[in-house]
């Protein structure tokens, strides 16, 4: 029964009713079109543009333009994606009828697309896209031995024939020019101790490392102490899984174990090695006599934990024991016998992370020390024999800081201090004892001016309590892109450096020669594009204050090194196959040592060239790979000369055909490499100099320890966890 | 007094009617998932991501649109040969797989997908990631098998696996056509747990079969 509305009845049908037309209202439909395009103009097809916090939205067709209706009203927020693009958000009013929006996507932030400072430089790395090589790369070439030294020698920029000394002989500077650092650390011995004109290859296994960055010069403000090169490794962060490894070899066998905690981000690992030659040269005959056929044990321990504010803690201990002793003829128709025992321990200390968001911490400290008891013995109807102690230790500590600005642009500002010391006691020659206090710090930007030109502008400052003195070097690289594939890039700078053991012998002369030092000018175009890289570079280095030892130490030694470099690889054109061509022209002359006048120094060859070839047969899961190396001749002091001629003998040119072959199995559940490589496959002769006797009458040729080397190894690795925790890995 | 009750009743119910999205929600997820299985271009996949994705970012407690765009992902690397596209592909499947696992974890559907994402990973560099994806892949497929016996999917991934990998890498073509017969049958008696729950495939498992002939 209806009655007459009362006020509350009114009041509520006004309410009704207001609400009825505030619905009308928000009933409406708004069409929401328009047109998306990128920089150029073109048309981004599929990208979605969706109202905020509805489903209402639609794709991009193939001309860009994209149309659908919507009930929503009032302001809305309109959002555009679209993978690889930075979102585009727009504030839109919806009123009924239509709203037209004509967005444009930027590019969003793409490595590849990136200019990258490349003068000077080869990078290894998994993790960054355009890098040249692989850390994979190291292991599977056949001239290298599974060592990241042998690798490098493939590269232009390097001598290939320099096997009878340690180190790598970079654009005409000799193998002190071109320090190893690990983590930006400095490792004072890389090298195995060796006996003399037999080189020994790299401590570190290559499998340690995520990134290399080889440096042929240019480097950055971060590094010194290397007139010619760095070699800048850094290590891995936390494993996938706990694992075990095996290896069984011509060589000697290994034991390795590692063990994750992927919720505690902890990861504890370590291994040792055992190696012995003597069974391998009973069966290969070496041309010296081994009288203590090489023999080392060692071991590695190694902890890395993630700590706050996205940080890792490494911790890296390493220890090894060997002994090698030879005996061989002189030119002077007597016996030369060297034995050496040498005990090394090196351990490093790093956190990275990040502070307060903006400023990206590195922080390092390294302790190392080397011992080496050396017996050598001459005898040419009457005997000299020494013995010596030599040994070193390093003690660093570093810290760098990095701030961002916008993506790219960087400054970084660091210091590291060094205590080295060193000392050396022989028998017949003396004993010194050298301590060094070596403070160093560097400030050093990397500039994006445009997404195309990068200028990394730097200074380092040194000083040494050793020389007493302190240095200041610039260091500039500019680098400029000009299309998707291709690039230039330029570096200058000043290098400085130590005369190192030189320095031994200080307190017979009157005066402590100061850093020597290294100008460089290098200029570069390179080519990258899928899977084919092309790379020439120029340089020109200036040497002066070098140290001569002509009755004095003194800095007067000058010299140059000038060349033009070429590196071609191709992954692509041939299925299957990775090849890689580089080609080296170097001139150079230098006064240094014991030098009487400027002359092509003897660890330098005019010409080099590799080629490495690889290839992968999936149906028999076996990878086949083959290196040649060619070098022209190497100057060799022929004391019949004059000093006119000084130096002007060249050995005969250099070749060298390795092959290697992997085969991967699966046997129960563990990964297995079977490893056959063998080094100098025709067997050519390889003369790296020659030594005269004292009268100049005789000389003995400077050759490998054998023609060949062959290797034959199996490595073999298992995961340890149970399947559950592989999966709460996720 | 009662006029005033029923108009009250009929604003509340009114408001409330607007209020109400959960049938809209399975209504536009119906609508989108409609013709799933026979999507065969990069374009169709990206449109029906593109609407996944939308429903989505609106509906941040639901698992099914986060999976579905993660399925959208899979079928598009088959058909993408772009290697950069290609690798942007791999890393949005497991972006949204990763919020689908968070919303509805140990999900016998979403470890199907999470193993297929871990085989993409595998195509795009089987030198660099076969050691880390493959195991990986084989271990959360074994998972989704135990969650759901009879998850059709989960068998026909195995066939797909065990078909295409080489022998020397494990495979079996003749043990993966079983598994893809067997996967044929399971489709045909599998009750997906709602009209929007998971149930595509059969397609895609006819297609195969129709290879290993």
């Amino acid at each position: 029964m209806l009655q007459q509305p009362t006020s509350v009845m009114k009041n509520l049908l006004l309410l009704a009713f207001s609400c009825c037309i505030s619905n009308c209202i928000f009933a409406q439909t708004t069409l929401v079109k328009g047109q998306i395009t990128d920089k150029s103009k073109e048309p981004v097809v599929g990208a979605n543009i969706l109202l905020r916090d509805t489903y209402d939205g639609a794709t991009s067709d193939a001309t860009g333009k994209f149309q659908f209706k919507t009930d929503e009203t009032g302001p809305q927020v309109l959002q555009i994606t679209y993978l690889g693009f930075d979102t585009v958000i727009i504030k839109v009013d919806l009123k009924g009828d239509s709203v037209v929006v004509n967005p444009i996507l930027k590019e969003g932030f793409n490595e590849l697309k990136m200019v990258v400072i490349s003068a000077g430089s080869f990078e290894a790395s998994d993790e960054k896209k355009v890098t040249i090589l692989k850390p994979l790369d190291i292991v599977t070439t056949a001239s290298a031995g599974g060592d990241t030294y042998g690798a490098l020698r493939t590269l232009p920029g390097t001598q290939v024939s320099s096997g009878d000394q340690n180190g790598l002989f970079v654009r005409g500077g000799s193998g002190s020019e071109a320090p190893t650092m690990i983590d930006g650390l400095l490792v004072r011995n890389p090298f195995f101790a060796s006996t003399p004109d037999f080189a020994a290859r790299g401590r570190f296994n290559p499998f340690l490392f995520k990134g290399t960055v080889f440096s042929t010069g240019g480097y950055s403000a971060q590094y010194g102490q290397g007139m010619s090169s760095v070699l800048v490794l850094e290590t891995q962060d936390l494993p996938d899984r706990s694992t075990g490894s095996i290896s069984v070899s011509s060589v000697g066998l290994g034991y390795g174990q590692q063990k994750l905690w992927k919720s505690k981000g902890l990861a504890i690992g370590g291994n040792i090695n055992y190696t012995n030659l003597a069974p391998y040269f009973l069966l290969v005959k070496q041309v010296p006599n081994f009288t203590r056929k090489p023999e080392f044990i060692g071991n590695e321990l190694f902890m890395r934990k993630k700590t706050r504010g996205n940080g890792m803690l490494k911790f890296y201990g390493y220890y090894n024991h060997g002994i090698v002793g030879l005996n061989t003829n002189t030119a002077d128709g007597g016996n030369f016998g060297f034995k050496v025992k040498n005990d090394n321990l090196y351990t490093n200390l790093t956190w990275s992370g990040l502070l307060r968001d903006k400023w990206k911490i590195n922080l390092g400290t390294s302790y190392s020390k080397d011992w080496n008891k050396i017996e050598s013995s001459y005898n040419v109807g009457y005997l000299i024999a020494d013995s010596f102690n030599i040994s070193n230790s390093l003690t660093q500590i570093r810290g760098v800081a990095t701030r961002f600005f916008g993506r790219m642009t960087s400054v970084r500002i660091g210091g590291e201090y060094q205590y080295l010391t060193d000392e050396y006691k022989s028998q017949v020659y003396g004993q010194s004892s050298i301590r060094d206090h070596y403070p160093a710090a560097f400030v050093e930007t990397d500039l994006y001016i445009t997404t195309q030109l990068v200028a990394r502008l730097g200074v380092r400052a040194e000083h040494s309590s050793l020389l007493q003195q302190s240095n200041a070097a610039p260091r500039v690289s500019l680098a400029y892109k000009l299309g998707p594939g291709d690039q230039i890039s330029f570096a200058w700078g000043h290098f400085y450096q130590k005369g190192d053991s030189l320095l031994r012998w200080k307190s017979q002369f009157q005066q402590i020669p100061g850093f020597q030092r290294a100008e460089h000018f290098i200029l570069n175009y390179q080519y990258i594009l899928k899977d084919r890289i092309f790379r020439v570079e120029g340089f020109y280095k200036k040497y002066q204050d070098l140290i001569t030892t002509r009755q004095q130490l003194r800095n007067d030694g000058t010299g140059y090194a000038k060349g033009v470099e070429f590196f071609f690889r191709d992954k692509r054109t041939f299925s299957g196959v990775d090849y890689w061509i580089s080609y080296s022209w170097l001139d150079t002359k230098r006064r240094y040592e014991w030098y009487p006048s400027e002359a092509q120094p003897t660890f330098a060859a005019n010409h080099v060239a590799t080629l490495v070839l690889k290839k992968f047969f999936p149906k028999i899961k076996t990878g086949a790979g083959l290196t040649y190396n060619y070098a022209t001749g190497r100057p060799y002091f022929n004391p019949n000369r004059s000093e006119t001629g000084f130096l002007s003998d060249r050995t005969p040119a250099y070749h060298n055909l390795s092959v290697n072959f992997n085969y991967l199995a699966t046997i129960k559940k563990s990964f297995v490499v079977f490893v056959l490589g063998v080094q100098n496959v025709l067997g050519q002769t390889q003369v790296f100099g020659y030594r005269y006797s004292a009268d100049g009458a005789n000389r003995t040729t400077i050759t490998p320890a054998a023609k060949r080397f062959v290797f034959i190894g199996a490595f073999a690795s298992w995961g340890v966890d149970r399947r559950q925790e592989v999966i709460d890995n996720q | 007094m009662k006029n005033t009750l029923f108009f009250c009743v009929l604003l509340v119910s009114g408001f409330a009617a607007q209020a109400q999205t959960n049938p809209k929600y399975i209504q536009t997820m119906e609508k989108t998932l409609q013709g799933l299985d026979s999507i065969l271009t990069v374009e169709g996949w990206q449109t029906k991501s593109n609407a996944f994705e939308r429903i989505g970012q609106k509906e941040t407690k639901e698992w099914l649109p986060q999976y579905y765009v993660a399925l959208c992902q899979v079928r598009i690397f088959n058909l993408e040969k772009d290697a950069a596209k290609q690798e942007a592909l791999c890393t949005k499947a497991d972006q949204f797989l990763a919020r689908a696992d968070s919303l509805n974890p140990n999900n016998s559907e979403i470890y199907v997908l999470r193993s297929m994402a871990a085989s993409m990973h595998i195509r795009l560099n089987p030198m660099v990631n076969g050691q880390k994806y493959g195991p990986m892949a084989s271990m959360l497929l074994e998972k989704s098998m135990q969650l759901d016996p009879s998850n059709p999917r989960a068998e026909m991934q195995k066939g797909m696996t065990l078909y295409f990998t080489p022998a020397q890498w494990g495979g079996d073509p003749v043990k993966g056509k079983e598994s893809l017969l067997k996967a044929k049958a399971m489709f045909a008696t599998f009750k997906p747990a709602s009209s929007i729950h998971p149930n595509w495939g059969l397609a895609m498992n006819e297609a195969i079969l129709g290879m290993a002939k």
